[in-house]
């Protein structure tokens, strides 16, 4: 009898999946045995790198002085910014006019933490000694850090070439929000600002690379979460191939949350140090690095407008979003503003909307993901603005929320913005939630919270949690007339 | 170029003992993505969750890997079990068609269940993953030449309905849209202006669960971020660009003492446009918390009409907004 497989799909849900209960990931890391980047065993002639880096927020590097670091004790080389451009370019990104983005500086810091040298040794506390006799001279320069602050005429300017801080600006309309403002029985509007903040994974950025002559490639282990987007992103910048880019995710990752995408500067940085040294190169960043140079979700300042219905429906919204992505715009930013633009209405039935959004360079810490990537900046001000429709309509917060969802029945629904929601209860998730707090008695906590004194308040929020981004939305930065020509790629601007 | 989709791969293979091994790609960070693999094979041959081994390994050289590979966008439970899940029903195809020979019957009459290929009428013959693995292993030369025994195989999965965006811009930015319903309860030291959070309620519709467990912890991890965002962690600078919170003295990770007692509940609505009818469930509350504790902080304030729009919420900003109001 011939053995053919049948062509079986696989329609429906499938079987319901069994119970576990633990992990079975959980065995091996709970006995110790998890393989962490610090953990990998490392090649003969490893070396290990300590970043130097700028103390000032922005200033020119006019001279740096190397000899003292190669005469310290262990240390088996330095190298400068422009030493290690030589064999590193920028990297690339789809927006034209940001300033050129390098793992090292070469002529200019723009913030505190900037990368400025590195140096190898025979281990970390050499390396750490050779940093510390790097002599630079610097030329301080007025900063900024304030998003508007920055977009003022008179701000110091981080990119002199383009005349301003602002790299990156789009407007969009969907529907008819002029008319629906027009037709509006009232408008509701709040300026918002969300802080700069990051997720603080146990273990930090690691990395260990070497450099293989007989195929002109990198070999580069790091505790890199993806998105492999940034594998061609490192390899252009490396002057390479995506195929001699070969990337190895160490076994097990102390936590990610997005951060982990942001260390691909340090996987170039680290391979570019191996290629001019000839040797393995391993560099574990520090809590403090971690801290003050990893990278960081954005902070944003916007304004919103609602045009509402005497029934308290919000039929159009107008936002205006200033998005500080710190020093440099890098890839994949300007993706922060994007992830969330075709979700603008969240749950409810919002058909019109107006969105003019910008990135404005400051000189803090350049951003990149951080777990919900534009989510909780957007979420903040739908949720903040419809819970002021309530207040100033003199409506519940719940009850508001129920008036603007879209129904059950509405589902699959396409948005104003062309995304397509499938499925959903937002009436019924709500209920089931206020059903719960009031199980739990939270009004008479409250109650007697204020009683004892206290100052207490319960508050509700309402989002869409969007999942499996399609890597095209990320191109809505680009004008349409771009996006469409065949040769419009990421390019990297000074080689 | 234009630009579009997500798709990611999934191999799956019976060792020679009989036991099933999963190769994924998802630089995972202990979200559990083996976890859930397993469970997605074992559903579907079988077999018991710990008869399956699950590698999950990124290294471009050797494993495949696509633009869209990495842990983000909250995309496993969409792109990545439904590769594994092709994987599994067309393994399970395979299995059913070498057995089929072996038994001297049709694949169509054989299913998997408890580690062995079993006749779906009541027989006592049935045979074992590793006696059919042992047989193709060893006794390759019994079965014809021609025929397609193998007992590994790759899907690869493409996520249905995104396109890259229109003239209009206009583009279906994601796979599928799941729903979070948050509440938070706040309280604040009328002496210190301290805020905190003590209980937070979350219900969310993440589609089908694979792992309940799973996915409360990552809404469990999700509120505490999300009150991070709200309360503690910021990347303060002074005027001049210096970093004021550059250690964990002033950078405020929130800790154990910090976290609310928390409520976790799913009202669960499948889609149907993902392969398993799941959403995504990996940033969930880290999204919405901020906007939660704001509001609830507003509603503890409410006596004096202040507006929270502004975070993170420190005591700091509660003393001038309470101050201001008495003034």
């Amino acid at each position: 009898m011939p053995i053919v497989a049948p062509a079986e799909s696989a329609p429906g849900p499938g079987p319901d999946f069994p119970h576990t209960t633990g992990r079975v990931e959980d065995a091996r890391l709970l006995a110790g045995r998890g393989r962490y980047i610090d953990d990998l065993p490392v090649g003969p002639g490893t070396v290990h790198a300590a970043i130097l880096r700028s103390p000032h927020a922005h200033a020119l590097v006019r001279r740096i002085d190397l000899a003292p670091a190669l005469r310290s004790t262990g240390v088996v080389a330095a190298y400068g910014g422009r030493d290690i451009a030589a064999v590193l370019d920028a990297f690339p990104t789809i927006v034209r006019k940001a300033p050129p983005y390098r793992a090292v500086a070469t002529d200019r810091v723009r913030y505190v933490g900037e990368p400025v040298a590195v140096v190898l040794a025979r281990d970390r506390y050499a390396a750490e000694d050779g940093i510390a006799g790097i002599d630079i001279d610097y030329a301080a320069l007025p900063a900024v850090v304030d998003p508007d602050l920055a977009c003022r005429p008179d701000a110091p300017l981080l990119n002199d070439e383009s005349g301003s801080n602002v790299v990156w600006r789009q407007q969009y309309r969907y529907g008819d929000p002029a008319g629906a403002f027009d037709a509006a029985a009232r408008v509701v509007s709040l300026s918002l600002t969300f802080p700069k903040y990051n997720s603080t994974p146990l273990e930090t950025y690691g990395v260990i690379a070497e450099y293989l002559p007989e195929s002109d490639g990198y070999q580069v282990h790091s505790n890199f979460q993806g998105p492999f987007s940034l594998l061609p992103v490192m390899a252009r910048a490396l002057r390479v191939p995506e195929n001699r880019l070969r990337v190895i995710v160490s076994q097990d990752i102390g936590g990610s949350f997005g951060v982990k995408a942001m260390i691909y500067p340090y996987m170039a940085l680290i391979a570019a140090s191996a290629r001019l040294s000839g040797r393995p190169v391993k560099w574990i960043e520090d809590r403090a690095e971690h801290l003050l140079a990893s990278s960081s979700g954005t902070d944003r300042k916007s304004t919103l407008e609602a045009a509402v219905g005497s029934d308290g429906c919000i039929h159009a919204i107008r936002v205006n979003i200033r998005e500080n992505v710190g020093a440099y715009l890098r890839a994949p930013e300007p993706s922060c503003v994007m992830r969330s633009l075709t979700t603008f209405c969240g749950p409810y039935r919002i058909e019109h909307g107006e969105i003019d959004a910008c990135c404005v360079l400051t000189n803090k810490l350049p951003t990149g993901l951080n777990r919900g990537y534009g989510g909780q900046q957007h979420i903040f001000s739908l949720e903040r603005l419809v819970d002021r429709v309530a207040a100033e309509m003199d409506v519940d917060p719940i009850e508001v929320r129920r008036r603007n969802f879209l129904k059950r029945e509405d589902l699959p629904y396409r948005t104003t913005t062309g995304s397509y929601y499938d499925s959903g209860d937002y009436v019924g998730c709500l209920d089931k939630l206020r059903a719960a707090v009031e199980r739990e008695a939270w009004q008479a906590e409250r109650q007697r919270l204020r009683d004892q004194g206290h100052l207490a308040g319960i508050g509700f929020a309402t989002g869409i949690h969007s999942a499996a981004s399609n890597i095209g939305y990320v191109t809505l930065a680009l004008p349409p007339d771009d996006r469409r020509r065949a040769n419009y790629n990421a390019q990297v601007r000074d080689r | 170029m234009p630009k579009s989709g997500i798709d990611d791969f999934a191999h799956i293979a019976i060792d020679p003992s009989g036991r099933i091994r999963v190769q994924i790609g998802t630089a995972a960070a202990g979200q559990g993505h083996a976890t859930a693999t397993a469970q997605i094979a074992a559903a579907e041959l079988g077999v018991r969750v710990e008869d399956v081994d699950v590698i999950d390994r990124v290294d471009t050289e050797v494993t495949p890997w696509t633009i869209t590979t990495g842990s983000y966008a909250s995309r496993f439970s969409i792109v990545v079990a439904a590769a594994v899940r092709r994987a599994a029903v067309k393994l399970n195809a395979q299995i059913r068609a070498i057995a089929a020979h072996a038994l001297d019957t049709t694949p169509d009459r054989l299913e998997l269940a408890d580690g062995a290929v079993h006749f779906k009428e009541r027989s006592n013959r049935s045979l074992s993953l590793r006696q059919l693995a042992g047989m193709v292993q060893w006794n390759r030369g019994e079965f014809p030449l021609h025929a397609n025994i193998q007992l590994h195989v790759s899907e690869s999965y493409s996520a249905p309905n995104l396109a890259s965006p229109d003239a209009e811009n206009r583009v279906n930015a994601a796979v599928t849209y799941g729903f979070m319903a948050d509440a938070a309860l706040v309280a604040i030291d009328p002496r210190t202006c301290l805020p905190r959070v003590l209980r937070y309620a979350a219900v969310h519709d993440v589609g089908r669960a694979i792992n309940p467990q799973l996915i409360r912890g990552q809404m469990a991890g999700g509120i505490v971020h999300g009150v991070a965002g709200a309360l503690y962690e910021h990347c303060d600078y002074d005027d001049s660009g210096q970093m004021l919170t550059a250690s964990f003295m002033d950078y405020l990770c929130p800790t154990s003492a910090e976290t609310p007692r928390i409520f976790v509940d799913h009202h669960n609505v499948p889609s149907p446009f993902t392969e398993l009818g799941t959403k995504g469930a990996g940033e969930n509350s880290a999204m919405s918390a901020p906007a939660a504790i704001a509001s609830a902080v507003e509603d503890a304030l409410a006596a004096t009409g202040a507006h929270i729009d502004e975070l993170p919420i420190t005591p700091g900003t509660i003393w001038r907004l309470l101050h201001e109001a008495a003034s």
